[in-house]
């Protein structure tokens, strides 16, 4: 066993249900370094890592929902897999991305009223409770207040979703 | 620099030192001028250190490429967030909105068991696999004066069974029985038997089913 090991240990695990790998603080604790050079360290183990398993078609990944690092299969292995699980559901696909436009407008929650109101849909709750199945967000039955969960982090690029759009409006613009 | 001499070395050395500071958090690449590098790999690349270059230029290209994707994160941030809410009150069609989700997926890899030693394994019994197949060589015969247990045959296999194809070719047509009557050694039939099987098997003698009959 060494670093490496231990790391690639660490990333490829799943927790719970909504999470997968390991945040830089729990590495330093199992590799048991501290100090001003923790952080070089770390760099590098991930560095070191991300070269060995590149030629398995394994990319090293940063969740900013969680601050989990993780590992993704790339992309063109992702295109063969399919990793997309709205392939034949543009509903859900927009309803996701509605809930997500708005958390990312209101400090990462939202509600189902909101949602209602953006989606222009009715029936929107069985979309919302598919969702919540499949693990990408969580509703408050109490609070009808909407969350996003660590798992859409994992599965979905979230900056690449915003590019997107970001090009889109400009499209149209 | 016109006039000094720079080595491939001296802008490899500037690209790692580079990539150490970014990773640091010393630098940011929005900051890095990558103009000089490039400049002086224009500068002092010849015929003779191409190949050297073509990696240094590659990572630089790499560099810039991060400075881009870097630069295009930061203007989208910068925009404001109500532009994205009013993108969704126009009441954009499903459809429309899911092709924003292109490319934007990935499959998480997660195994609970998988470490270094496992892949290490994997890697020893794939390479056992892909080992080079078996080549079978006839035995060379060499003079020597000891005694061996084990006796090499006079003949190859194929020059034995040839004979036996030519001792029994006259015979045929004729059933199993009659192959085999004039031969009282039970080793010599075994023996026969398999040349008869391989000659069965390679053609030079057939055999009819129905009227259990050996022919050429």
């Amino acid at each position: 066993m060494n670093e490496l090991s231990i790391v690639m240990h660490l990333l490829s695990r799943r927790v719970n249900k909504y999470q997968i790998g390991t945040n830089e603080e729990e590495i330093w604790k199992v590799l048991g370094a501290s100090g001003k050079y923790q952080t070089i360290l770390f760099n590098q183990i991930l560095v070191q890592l991300s070269h060995y398993i590149e030629i398995l078609g394994l990319i090293i990944r940063y969740n900013p929902i969680d601050n989990h690092w993780y590992i993704v299969h790339e992309s063109g292995i992702t295109d063969i897999i399919k990793a997309n699980p709205f392939e034949d559901k543009p509903r859900l696909a927009a309803s996701l991305f509605t809930v997500i436009i708005s958390c990312f407008s209101n400090f990462g929650r939202t509600t189902i009223s909101e949602i209602t109101k953006l989606r222009k849909k009715k029936s929107l709750l069985t979309d919302l409770q598919e969702l919540e199945q499949i693990g990408y967000i969580l509703v408050d039955k109490n609070t009808a207040e909407i969350t996003l969960t660590p798992l859409l982090g994992y599965e979905l690029d979230i900056n690449q979703l915003l590019t997107n759009v970001a090009l889109k409006i400009r499209e149209e613009e | 620099m016109p006039g000094s001499i720079i080595l491939p070395q001296e802008v490899r050395d500037q690209l790692v030192q580079i990539k150490n500071d970014i990773l640091k958090g010393k630098i940011s690449l929005l900051e890095l001028e990558l103009n000089p590098i490039f400049q002086k790999i224009i500068n002092s690349v010849s015929t003779t250190s191409i190949f050297q270059y073509s990696h240094l230029y590659k990572e630089t290209n790499d560099l810039l490429y991060q400075k881009f994707e870097e630069l295009k994160t930061l203007l989208i941030r910068m925009d404001n967030e109500q532009k994205y809410l009013d993108f969704l009150k126009k009441t954009p069609s499903d459809s429309e909105i899911a092709v924003l989700f292109k490319g934007c997926w990935s499959r998480p890899f997660h195994i609970g068991c998988l470490s270094l030693g496992f892949l290490q394994e994997c890697q020893n019994k794939l390479s056992i696999r892909n080992r080079e197949p078996i080549k079978i060589k006839e035995l060379s015969r060499i003079e020597s004066k000891d005694q061996f247990l084990l006796e090499i045959p006079m003949q190859k296999f194929t020059e034995k069974m040839n004979d036996y194809f030519t001792s029994i070719s006259e015979k045929l047509p004729c059933n199993l029985d009659e192959l085999f009557d004039d031969e009282a050694d039970q080793l010599a039939v075994y023996e026969n038997f398999i040349y008869l099987l391989h000659l069965l098997q390679l053609g030079q003698i057939k055999y009819q089913k129905e009227t259990k009959t050996f022919y050429i």
